[in-house]
């Protein structure tokens, strides 16, 4: 309740500032709340998405360039068209930027540079391009925001009217940061295989926001040039670039808040002093730049944040709910034929037929046997050369992951994957949700999501019940593996796929989980597919083991066929484990 | 002098403690095998010890010399030879790089195996698993150091390739090396290991001389 | 076209390939070893043509201040790594928004030192020589020399010699090349600081062609770092890219203007990028 009247309270005071500064002032305040829009945007992609953009500056001067043509060129409603094709327009070349950045596996830093290099690129088009921008003198007499002839805001009613603006676009982003669309972007950050096997079509969440951005950041560029009435090339400039960089980094990158508020402030302090040491000043601005990187390279927000006490730290509630599922939707088996890897040269798997009935089917092997590369090709994660399979009667043959995993299929990895950002319980929703609710639902969808029953047996397992709202970077690594466990059963599958779950866990845990795997097995009806070592596990869990040799399967039965069989025990000959 | 003394090693990734106390100590000439079932934190503790993950808590000393804050390189110079247990080798070199890196003849590695003999132009990624393996054991026996770290030799053998590993410790060991050998493969650790320790979730929870009935003991102890 | 005027053509195209070239091969290789680009390379860049143009001022010969320009690229690269970089292994997007920092800063000082006004270099070789009846500047033919030959020796060394083997194993694997004994801290204070001496070293061969300011190097920042994205991190690869590219802005320029040259190489890291992802692992050269 307080934390809502602050940030109702917050919201009122900007307007209320440019409204209570003088002329001047606040028509400056207004054009700097339009920067901190900005850097916020910056933000939501840097602190978040994990992407960085160091030609933020195209986006905001493509806004203001477009919304400053359209309202000298266009004369009824111009002003208008201007600020929404601004948007769109901004949008539109994020948008090809990402599809062609943020496609498969993302390098930070050549992305990076493909921002900066298209920042070269605009300034040099704006600077030359004299018959449309201007060139070097920009564009002068643009309209204030207006109606046509109906009515034009006077100085006042556009800076309240722009600040307001300005608040708004910023609530939009925290919504879109805060929901658990940004905690699909926070878990991609660190585990983008995780990411996509609970769901989420990662490249495209990551193209979908970096366009995002780019229409709020174009949308605030639009409205900054009916403010200034003015447009220049310094709304498309390198100093430009590098401010909005170092503002996000200076306030957090974290914080759409702190990154809005610093983006503020700082303009203040620069204006002060820019104009009255401009040499000395950009000096100053490259060492501050070092300095940041090097002393508070999280930020300011994040700073403040780690040396509040506990209770006044952000929560974010998430409800975990429990209803049990009714009805064994499960029983289907599956069937994997002529799955072949093959890296290079070598061969890791070689056309091997698989398959699993409801219960847990353990796949054993001496180490580089193939059993991580077989269980990493049937859930998608580095598809096979050639082979086919499926679930009951769904074809899962080239199947990206996230589309797997909204299948049915569940995968844990043999490393804890999880978002140490996150909380557990944010750990389990983002797992939860993933798997059903629509990519752009997820954006206003609540931390509101119902885990299965065998979620919560593992919970309790590990003892993580009384942790949900506890951040998973403070877990041990046992911890992390019963969560990482119970986000793989957060919703109902179909078919799950386990790498050494019980990995760095001690002999007593690992019974209680194998008593769990197998009664949800039964209870779910359901095939699991665990990779496993612990032959106490397998004796006890498993109702179908595989034994896999160098890449072919040596032999299928259950427990007692294959400790009875004679070849499995020659390839096994001194092998304990 | 005691090749490598570990002192309550506290070791993890992002915040994590894997390994959580972990005491050792090798002698000149002794091979002790790290066991454990997977996940135990061996991994962990080898790259501790190697100095590819700094330490968060404890000390390593190599040669007498505290190497807790070292680099890799100035571990390899007091003696250290490791072989780690993913690609232990460096793909984009050819075979005769990855030797001559290190100062290792190519004869001295094809005596190790002599396969090597014929491969020494080949780049080092195109062989196999067990290739790569059998390169870097060859790798550190012709250039030997006075202490190993091996993270799974074995893996990936054939049972001829997985013997003359064998011998090859042995081997060095009986010239003065010590040898600790982190090893799934049972049979092959206890047959050349004169001492064995066996991790569960980060510490040591038992340890003693390899004896008839070790694997019995060692079996029950991993819970196979 | 006569055949004077092809000569011509192909000099200028080969001085640009050549120039980004020596620049984007260092970025290349600071980026394989160290996950890094350094935006500042356009100011180590001005550095070099600020040495040049100290030296001629207090009296000493034209290829003196080139070695100037050498010594103190690379020494700055040095400090450089040493203090700034070398904090932040683990986070390379903080280590390049430090070079950019630090670009800033070194701007700022020549700006406070020199001024801002363009300066210039006299070319110290105006002659042209005459080959198969066509006239070769004289000081471009030694321009594309000089970084032939050096560009040739960086590749000699990578390939052929012990050096050569450590930091392409250190490229290929940081941890393991440690592990095998190869000091990798200073070998990327050298390699960081070799790429920092080519970026002056360009620089100070540029100086007499061009006009010398302390923005001098954010125009050539754009054609580099497009090198890089086009050719990824390896440095043959690069080298194919420089030249590529020279090629599409002389000709572009020539048959259009220079600002749809520069719309020209933009679109072509585009459709690089887009079509075939260049690597920036597997082998170093």
């Amino acid at each position: 309740m307080i934390r809502r009247s602050i940030a109702v309270l917050a919201s009122l005071a900007v307007p209320l500032i440019a409204l209570a500064l003088g002329g001047y002032q606040g028509g400056l305040f207004a054009q700097f709340a339009l920067y901190g829009v900005a850097t916020a945007a910056l933000a939501l992609c840097w602190g978040f998405a994990g992407i960085l953009s160091l030609g933020h500056a195209v986006s905001f001067g493509i806004g203001a360039y477009v919304a400053a043509w359209c309202g000298i060129n266009i004369p009824e409603g111009g002003t208008m068209l201007g600020i929404l094709f601004g948007g769109l327009a901004a949008g539109a070349v994020s948008l090809l930027v990402g599809l062609v950045g943020l496609r498969g596996r993302v390098n930070v830093i050549t992305f990076a540079l493909l921002t900066f290099v298209l920042l070269f690129g605009a300034v040099e088009v704006v600077n030359q391009l004299t018959p449309i921008t201007g060139g070097f003198n920009g564009l002068a007499g643009v309209p204030p925001l207006n109606l046509g002839d109906l009515w034009t805001a006077d100085p006042v009613a556009q800076r309240v009217i722009v600040t307001i603006a300005a608040v708004g676009l910023i609530w939009l982003l925290i919504v879109v940061a805060r929901s658990p669309f940004g905690g699909a972007l926070v878990l991609a950050k660190t585990h983008a295989i995780r990411a996509a096997s609970s769901g989420y079509n990662i490249p495209a969440f990551r193209i979908g926001t970096f366009a995002f951005a780019g229409v709020v950041t174009g949308l605030a560029g639009a409205l900054f040039s009916t403010q200034t009435q003015f447009v220049a090339p310094d709304q498309i400039s390198l100093l430009l670039a590098t401010n909005f960089v170092l503002w996000a980094m200076i306030g957090s990158r974290t914080s759409i808040i702190g990154a809005f508020f610093t983006a503020i402030v700082i303009s203040y302090i620069t204006n002060e002093l820019a104009d009255k040491f401009l040499t000395l000043w950009l000096l100053a601005m490259g060492i501050i730049f070092i300095a940041v990187v090097v002393l508070i390279p999280d930020g300011i927000a994040e700073a403040v944040l780690k040396r509040l006490p506990e209770r006044w730290r952000p929560r974010r509630a998430v409800t975990l709910t429990t209803t049990e599922q009714g009805g064994a939707g499960g029983g289907q088996a599956l069937e994997a034929t002529g799955i072949t890897c093959t890296f290079a040269k070598f061969t890791a798997v070689d056309n091997v037929d698989f398959s699993a009935r409801s219960g847990v089917h353990c796949l054993i092997g001496p180490n580089g046997a193939g059993k991580s590369t077989l269980l990493n090709a049937l859930s998608g994660t580095v598809p096979p050369t050639s082979g086919k399979w499926r679930v009951g009667n769904t074809d899962l043959t080239k199947m990206r992951p996230w589309k797997m995993a909204r299948a049915g299929v569940a995968r844990k990895f043999q490393a804890p994957a999880i978002a140490p950002e996150l909380t557990v319980a944010q750990n389990l929703a983002v797992a939860r949700l993933g798997v059903t609710v629509h990519p752009f639902a997820l954006i206003f969808s609540p931390w509101r999501a119902d885990l299965t029953s065998t979620a919560w047996r593992i919970l309790e397992t590990g003892d993580l019940v009384k942790l949900l709202d506890t951040p998973a970077s403070r877990l041990a690594h046992g911890q992390r593996q019963v969560l990482e466990l119970a986000m793989t059963f957060a919703s109902r599958p179909t078919l799950v796929l386990l790498d050494e779950p019980t990995a760095g866990m001690t002999a007593a845990e690992t019974a209680s989980i194998a008593d769990i795997l197998r009664t949800e097995a039964a209870g779910l009806d359901i095939p699991i597919v665990v990779v496993e070592h612990d032959m106490a596990l397998i004796r006890s869990a498993a109702s179908a083991v595989t034994v896999l040799q160098a890449g072919r399967v040596l032999a299928t039965g259950t427990v007692a066929e294959i400790e009875n069989n004679a070849e499995v025990t020659r390839a096994y000959v001194g092998e304990g484990l | 002098m005691t090749l490598l003394e570990v002192h309550g090693l506290v070791a993890g990734y992002a915040g994590a403690r894997i390994v959580t106390g972990l005491d050792l100590v090798i002698q000149p000439g002794e091979v002790v095998a790290l066991l454990g079932r997977n996940g135990a934190g061996k991994s962990t503790a080898v790259s501790a010890i190697t100095g590819t993950l700094p330490a968060m808590d404890g000390t390593v000393l190599v040669a007498g010399a505290d190497v807790t804050k070292s680099q890799p390189s100035r571990r390899y110079q007091l003696g250290m030879r490791a072989v780690r247990q993913d690609q232990p080798i460096l793909r984009d070199l050819t075979v005769a790089e990855n030797l001559r890196m290190v100062g290792a003849s190519k004869e001295a590695a094809a005596e190790c195996f002599p396969f090597l003999a014929d491969r020494a132009s080949q780049r080092a990624g195109t062989l196999s698993g067990g290739e790569q393996k059998m390169l870097a054991v060859a790798r550190t026996a012709a250039n030997p150091g006075t202490l190993w770290i091996l993270d799974e030799p074995s893996e990936g053998l054939q049972p001829k390739n997985v013997d003359r590993c064998a011998q090859l410790i042995r081997g060095a060991a009986a010239r003065g090396v010590g040898v600790l050998l982190v090893e799934q493969h049972l049979g092959m650790a206890l047959t050349v290991a004169d001492r064995w320790l066996v991790m569960e979730t980060g510490a040591v929870i038992d340890q003693g001389n390899v004896s008839a009935k070790t694997h019995e003991t060692v079996s029950r102890r991993l819970a196979v | 076209m006569d055949f004077a005027f092809i000569v011509d053509q192909g000099l200028g195209i080969l001085a640009t390939a050549s120039v980004s070239a020596l620049v984007a091969m260092g970025l290349a290789m600071s980026f394989r070893l160290m996950g890094i680009i350094n935006l500042a390379s356009g100011d180590f860049m001005m550095i070099g043509a600020y040495s040049v143009l100290t030296c001629l001022a207090i009296g000493l010969p034209y290829i003196v201040g080139v070695l100037v320009a050498c010594v103190v690229g690379f020494l700055l690269g040095a400090v450089t790594e040493r203090s700034l970089l070398r904090r932040f292994v683990r986070a390379p997007e903080l280590a390049i928004l430090g070079t950019f920092g630090l670009g800033i800063v070194i701007r700022q000082v020549v700006e406070l030192i020199y001024g801002k006004n363009f300066q210039f270099v006299e070319n110290p070789l105006p002659g042209s020589v005459e080959i198969w009846g066509a006239e070769f500047p004289l000081y471009r033919l030694v321009l594309i020399g000089v970084s032939v030959v050096v560009i040739g020796a960086v590749l000699l060394v990578l390939t052929l010699t012990p050096v050569g083997v450590k930091v392409r194993a250190v490229a290929a694997d940081g941890d393991l090349a440690e592990t095998l004994g190869v000091r990798s801290g200073g070998l990327k204070l050298v390699i960081f600081a070799v790429s920092t001496l080519m970026a002056s070293l360009a620089g100070s061969l540029i100086a007499p062609l061009t006009n010398v300011g302390p923005g001098m190097g954010n125009a050539y920042l754009f054609v580099m770092f497009v090198v890089v994205i086009v050719g990824g991190a390896r440095v043959s690869m690069v080298l194919v890219a420089a030249l590529a590219i020279a090629v599409v802005q002389n000709v572009t320029t020539l048959v259009v203007d220079s600002l749809v040259a520069k719309l020209a190489i933009l679109a072509m890291a585009f459709i690089v990028l887009a079509a075939t992802r260049p690597s920036t692992k597997g082998n170093i050269v």
